[in-house]
């Protein structure tokens, strides 16, 4: 009798937790759903003609929304609400065509975020991978001290230092480009991050290694880095998001507009040419999202494995 | 755990795509520009007008002398003659031989222009036939150029320049409006008052606006 209260007790447990799952899966994919809302609306938005985005979006009064203006009152000018739709009134692809076959402007402004990430991306792999090794590995003096300026720099926030970069760029007369991308590439944020990770690295392997005779430039090369792997993508995505969306930066060292890059250009595309924005921010958004999803698998790792050591 | 490969090919696919519209947007671009002739302008006279016209001459005892004169008819439109204008006159007949004369009156008849050119010549008679010549240029001028390169709008008369800026990809040849006051003209080519430090456009194989970039015939 017992055992069959306690089975029942345990189904009814079962059941409610079931049941509590269900609606916990439900809420948080309803949460997940909304999140993604804004991605679907650029997406299911860049298919719509120029002349519905126009009409929907723009502050212009056009003849296709001239019949959903408004009064304030008596004697104002007519304005009208955005009308904000998921579904186009008819699907056109014509906005990707003009972006890619008919403008080679916006095409240049999508080659210069590529010129201002790359190299930095590229640079900092190449510079922080070898200090985040000399400052955990090597021996030698004031090495806590400098670590912690680095600190200190990295805390700073990007408008802070944007002042004695351009003064020194003015100073030293660097091109544009280079005044953004050389405190890019110098940038303590990867060190840090990988040092951090390599804090957690079994020192019994490099030291077992140094007693076979092999010297830093080796051991860097054939045992930390390829177990730093995981690191290393996340440090390449975080800093090519990081400068894929540049504005600041962008805003003080860049004068000319053609130079401009796609993360600047798309709000002055947004008021200059409306019909294009949509289709245009999902061009601007497939680099980062495809470099997401190739090292899908390391970022992963490397954040499940944050906190663990050895 | 690896680089998952067929987002890397994605990726790849994806910058050769932009590679390829790129560069095919921008030879489609450059191809459809409308193409201009250029030129500096040149300096220079401008002949408004010449005339060779054969006349009767007339003699008269004035004051110092003997005088010749002779008439020409022009067209009403010609407004550039003023009186003490050089004129040649050829002394037709056994002499056949060229004199100096200047214009002594301009009068004007309901059909006519009527220039009085005067000469002198020792033993003519009065009623033989003349040749006259006359001519008239311009002041020296620095910029001359072909009526082809003058436009004119309710705003008034204007050319296009070609200036060279900076564009989407790089340095490009933009053409602009230049507003210009025609200081004097013929029916093949005009001068303007302005200085103009940019080469003119002369020819081009499409309407053209200003700030729209343009490239040369080959």
């Amino acid at each position: 009798m017992i055992k069959r209260k306690n089975m029942i007790k345990r189904k009814n447990m079962i059941k409610r937790k079931t049941w509590q799952g269900g609606l916990l899966y439900i809420s948080i994919m309803a949460l997940a759903l909304l999140t993604l809302l804004p991605i679907v609306l650029l997406v299911t938005n860049s298919l719509m003609s120029g002349r519905e985005i126009v009409s929907r979006y723009s502050m212009d009064i056009t003849v296709f929304n001239v019949l959903n203006t408004e009064y304030i009152k008596a004697g104002d000018a007519p304005f009208h609400f955005v009308e904000m739709t998921f579904l186009p009134d008819y699907i056109t692809f014509y906005q990707y065509f003009k972006l890619f076959f008919k403008s080679p402007e916006y095409l240049r402004l999508f080659w210069n975020s590529v010129i201002l990430c790359v190299p930095i991306v590229v640079g900092q792999c190449i510079i922080s991978v070898p200090a985040a090794y000399a400052f955990e590995r090597l021996q030698w003096k004031y090495k806590e001290h400098l670590f912690f300026i680095y600190i200190i720099v990295m805390l700073m926030p990007t408008q802070v230092l944007l002042v004695p970069h351009y003064l020194l760029a003015e100073m030293v007369t660097l091109p544009p480009y280079l005044a953004i991308i050389l405190p890019g590439i110098f940038s303590p944020l990867g060190i840090f991050l990988l040092r951090q990770q390599l804090k957690g690295f079994p020192h019994e392997c490099l030291e077992a290694a140094q007693v076979d005779g092999a010297a830093h430039g080796n051991i860097l090369y054939h045992i930390v880095l390829p177990n730093m792997k995981p690191s290393v993508a996340v440090l390449v995505m975080i800093t090519f998001a990081d400068y894929w969306n540049i504005v600041d930066q962008a805003i003080v060292f860049i004068k000319n507009v053609f130079d401009e890059p796609m993360s600047i250009a798309l709000s002055k595309v947004m008021q200059n040419d409306t019909g294009m924005f949509f289709a245009m921010a999902c061009f601007y958004i497939v680099p980062i999202v495809v470099l997401f999803m190739a090292c899908r698998d390391y970022i992963s790792q490397e954040l499940s494995f944050v906190g663990v050591k050895n | 755990m690896r680089i998952r490969k067929g987002w890397v090919l994605i990726g790849i696919i994806f910058l050769l795509f932009v590679v390829g519209c790129t560069i095919y947007s921008r030879t489609f671009y450059q191809w459809n520009l409308p193409k201009v002739e250029i030129m500096a302008p040149r300096s220079g006279t401008l002949l408004l007008g010449q005339y060779d016209v054969r006349s009767v001459s007339k003699k008269e005892e004035g004051s110092g002398g003997f005088t010749h004169s002779t008439q020409i008819l022009l067209p009403l439109t010609v407004n550039y003659f003023y009186v003490d204008d050089e004129a040649e006159v050829t002394l037709t007949g056994i002499r056949n031989s060229t004199r100096k004369g200047r214009v002594t009156s301009i009068t004007n008849t309901k059909e006519n222009l009527v220039l009085t050119i005067g000469f002198h010549a020792e033993n003519f008679a009065d009623g033989e036939s003349v040749d006259v010549s006359i001519m008239k240029e311009t002041i020296p001028l620095s910029n001359i150029m072909p009526k082809s390169a003058l436009h004119e709008d309710d705003k008034g008369a204007y050319l296009f320049v070609v200036t060279k800026e900076q564009g989407t990809w790089g340095r490009e040849y933009v053409v602009r409006r230049m507003d210009a006051t025609v200081w004097a003209s013929t029916e093949q080519e005009f001068s303007v008052s302005s200085t103009i430090e940019y080469p003119v456009v002369f020819a081009s194989d499409s309407k053209l606006a200003d700030g729209q970039q343009v490239r040369f015939y080959p």
